[in-house]
């Protein structure tokens, strides 16, 4: 491999960019007019623009983006996760193009991206799925008739997607209707297919993946499972391997099915197998991930393998280097994932300038992260900023360090979800591992309730602060520089009060 | 000088004085051992009685914002000549704008569910805005009728954009 376009941006672009640099390949990074200085673009060999702000004008543009990678002489494309990386007709443009697709073949991703054609394959290996229906639904009458028979509390969700984008739960038949008219919007922005299915709703269920990697040539390994059930509107936000919750007989059960699952389907480089796992540790297949997970560094950090070379090297032609029996996790990770969005405002989204940046250090941390001092984040994009990892040889271990790391992450300028996850690492039930996949809806008071004590003193640090402030440069006081973002706070302050009174 | 700082519920009383530029401050009954140093456009070191803070200030136009911790501390200060004119009563404002509703955030409108004269209830949908790729309902925040329309699908709007107005019964 000569050269690799990175066909995405932000911390997943920057992650890339870091295997390039470790092999000695050079690195293009493609950008938007909005992410001109983006650290992508700083860090890369070479950086082409690929078009206006909004993704569909540009890390959505095939064209562009080929362009890009024929004006730079890349002889290969790593789409990231989002964007174009589950698009089988990107991946089959590249390759007529006579350059390698990081990732597996065409026809694998239009097998398993179609959700009922990934739930047939599943089954016929032996993967239970959970009830409902077996073709997407395009009327609103046969959805709710499906609905009604295999009961409610019922899920409506995107046939073309996945990422928690076009999802709905409905509680109730009077839902439906509305419920189902915005999960198929949705879907159909999101990913241009408003076609959904309707499933039963598990209780208390928990969020199990299972890592597998496969080099195309009959090998495939388990890489461990992830636990990914701290969730908000059916998005990650912590993860965890090993799992806390499932036992060692499923934990085995899970992985042989995955492998099972990506023989069946030829994969080819780093694939993600989701289940849903019940209270009572009865599992159901839900996707495969067709690509790099946004939660891979925690697999990394436990097992001393960079996924990301692996890909490089699988796409590259050479087998698999590492077998079955020369991976044995140790320890313990964590990824807590820095978004733009405030914790305790219903994952607000903010947008705002990066006034401040300092990156936590030490022993177990990992950061990784596409941000810098002085950078505009705007509303075009996910709102991921990045992603905290830590590891520990023990799971409280792991816990201590991911609360001790997220204080030294200082983030000043927008809000971010750093103060909600510190409350998640000191919440008991999160410490002792029994959450399930409605932590954060049965605990938002508490954790709420924690990230605002006021100690006393700190109160009066802030007061001296401001007076200090104030008198030292009385010119200031009045001239807001981010009047804007300032207001919203301001008026969300006046919210709280009046709420606590 | 003399400061009130109000933050959440608790006032709290300071007074700031120099003696060769070095600043004394007596918060309430107590005279701690201070020591401010800037270390950034937006950061500051403060040893208050040899305990370390890293504090990051900025200033708008209704007071300070102090983030300290895991915590963004919501000061309003207020000197001597603004508490004067308070207790003369000159600063009454008490303005009502419930009717008007303001974009949360910035984002495309995909959709608006009413026209001018509609008759809409408290929590009914005006309008959807998409933002980060999430849809975001938006919902009327009181009884009354729509007295005006600002925005219309297609339409990108800034945060605090003003959409719709509804005018009470």
């Amino acid at each position: 491999m000569d050269k690799i376009l990175i066909a995405n941006r932000g911390e997943i672009a920057v992650r890339i960019i870091r295997s390039c640099r470790e092999l000695e390949i050079p690195a293009v990074a493609i950008y938007s007019e909005a992410d001109r200085t983006a650290p992508h673009v700083l860090m890369a060999d070479e950086a082409l623009c690929v078009g206006p702000a909004p993704s569909i004008d540009s890390y959505l543009n095939v064209e562009r983006i080929l362009d890009a990678a024929q004006a730079s002489g890349a002889n290969a494309i790593h789409p990231g996760y989002g964007f174009l990386s589950e698009n089988a007709s990107f991946a089959r443009s590249i390759i007529n193009a006579g350059l390698i697709w990081i990732g597996p073949a065409p026809d694998t991703l239009d097998l398993m991206g179609d959700k009922v054609a990934a739930r047939g394959l599943a089954a016929s290996v032996g993967a239970p799925t959970v009830p409902g229906s077996t073709e997407p639904v395009t009327d609103l009458t046969s959805a709710e008739q499906t609905a009604n028979e295999i009961g409610y509390p019922v899920l409506i969700k995107a046939a073309g997607g996945g990422g928690g984008k076009g999802i709905r739960v409905v509680e109730n038949q009077k839902q439906f209707r509305s419920a189902y008219e915005r999960a198929r919007s949705e879907a159909a922005s999101a990913f241009a297919d408003d076609r959904v299915y309707v499933e039963k709703m598990i209780v208390k269920p928990h969020h199990v993946e299972v890592q597998i990697f496969a080099d195309g040539k009959g090998n495939i390994v388990c890489l461990g499972e992830r636990e990914c059930s701290i969730q908000r509107r059916y998005q990650k936000i912590i993860e965890e391997t090993p799992s806390p919750f499932i036992k060692a007989s499923i934990r085995n059960e899970l992985s042989t099915l995955a492998v099972d699952i990506a023989r069946a389907c030829r994969y080819t480089g780093a694939g993600t197998v989701e289940f849903l796992v019940g209270e009572d540790q009865s599992y159901y297949f839900l996707e495969m991930n067709t690509r790099l997970q946004v939660e891979h560094p925690i697999t990394e950090m436990v097992t001393g393998i960079d996924l990301v070379a692996e890909q490089i090297r699988a796409a590259s032609g050479q087998p698999l280097s590492i077998r079955q029996q020369d991976i044995q996790p140790s320890g313990h990770a964590i990824e807590c994932r820095i978004y733009a969005e405030d914790g305790f405002d219903n994952f607000t989204p903010s947008v705002g300038t990066i006034l401040e940046l300092t990156a936590p250090g030490g022993p177990g941390v990992r950061l990784d992260h596409g941000i810098r001092e002085g950078l505009e984040i705007t509303p075009y994009y996910d709102p991921i900023l990045g992603k905290l990892c830590t590891w520990g040889t023990t799971r409280p271990e792991a816990v201590a360090r991911m609360a001790r790391a997220l204080e030294e992450l200082r983030i000043i300028g927008i809000r971010n979800t750093v103060p909600f996850c510190m409350a998640v690492m000191h919440h008991p039930v999160f410490k002792k591992g029994t959450y399930c996949t409605h932590f954060i809806s049965d605990f938002q008071s508490d954790l709420e309730a924690w990230a605002t004590q006021d100690p006393d003193q700190l109160v009066e640090v802030a007061a001296l602060g401001a007076a200090l402030f104030a008198e030292s440069s009385p010119a200031t006081q009045h001239e807001p520089e981010h009047s804007q973002v300032e207001e919203s706070l301001w008026a969300r302050s006046g919210r709280e009060r009046q709420v606590s009174q | 000088m003399i400061f009130q700082a109000t933050i959440g519920e608790r006032t709290i009383r300071l007074n700031i004085t120099r003696k060769g530029g070095q600043p004394f401050v007596a918060l309430e009954d107590d005279t701690p051992n201070l020591d401010l140093v800037q270390i950034s456009p937006f950061s500051y070191s403060l040893l208050v009685d040899h305990h370390s803070h890293h504090l990051s200030i900025r200033s708008s136009r209704e007071g300070y914002m102090v983030d300290l911790r895991r915590r963004t501390y919501f000061v309003r200060l207020r000197d001597d000549l603004d508490l004067t004119i308070e207790k003369l009563g000159l600063n009454e404002t008490g303005q009502d704008h419930s009717g008007q509703v303001l974009a949360p955030i910035p984002g495309l409108i995909t959709g608006v569910s009413v026209v001018k004269e509609d008759e809409v209830a408290s929590g009914d949908k005006l309008l959807i805005l998409e933002a980060m790729k999430m849809e975001n309902e938006i919902t009327a925040p009181m009884d009354g009728i729509i007295s005006a329309v600002y925005v219309s699908p297609g339409e990108i709007v800034e945060k605090g954009a003003l959409l719709i107005e509804i005018h009470r019964h």
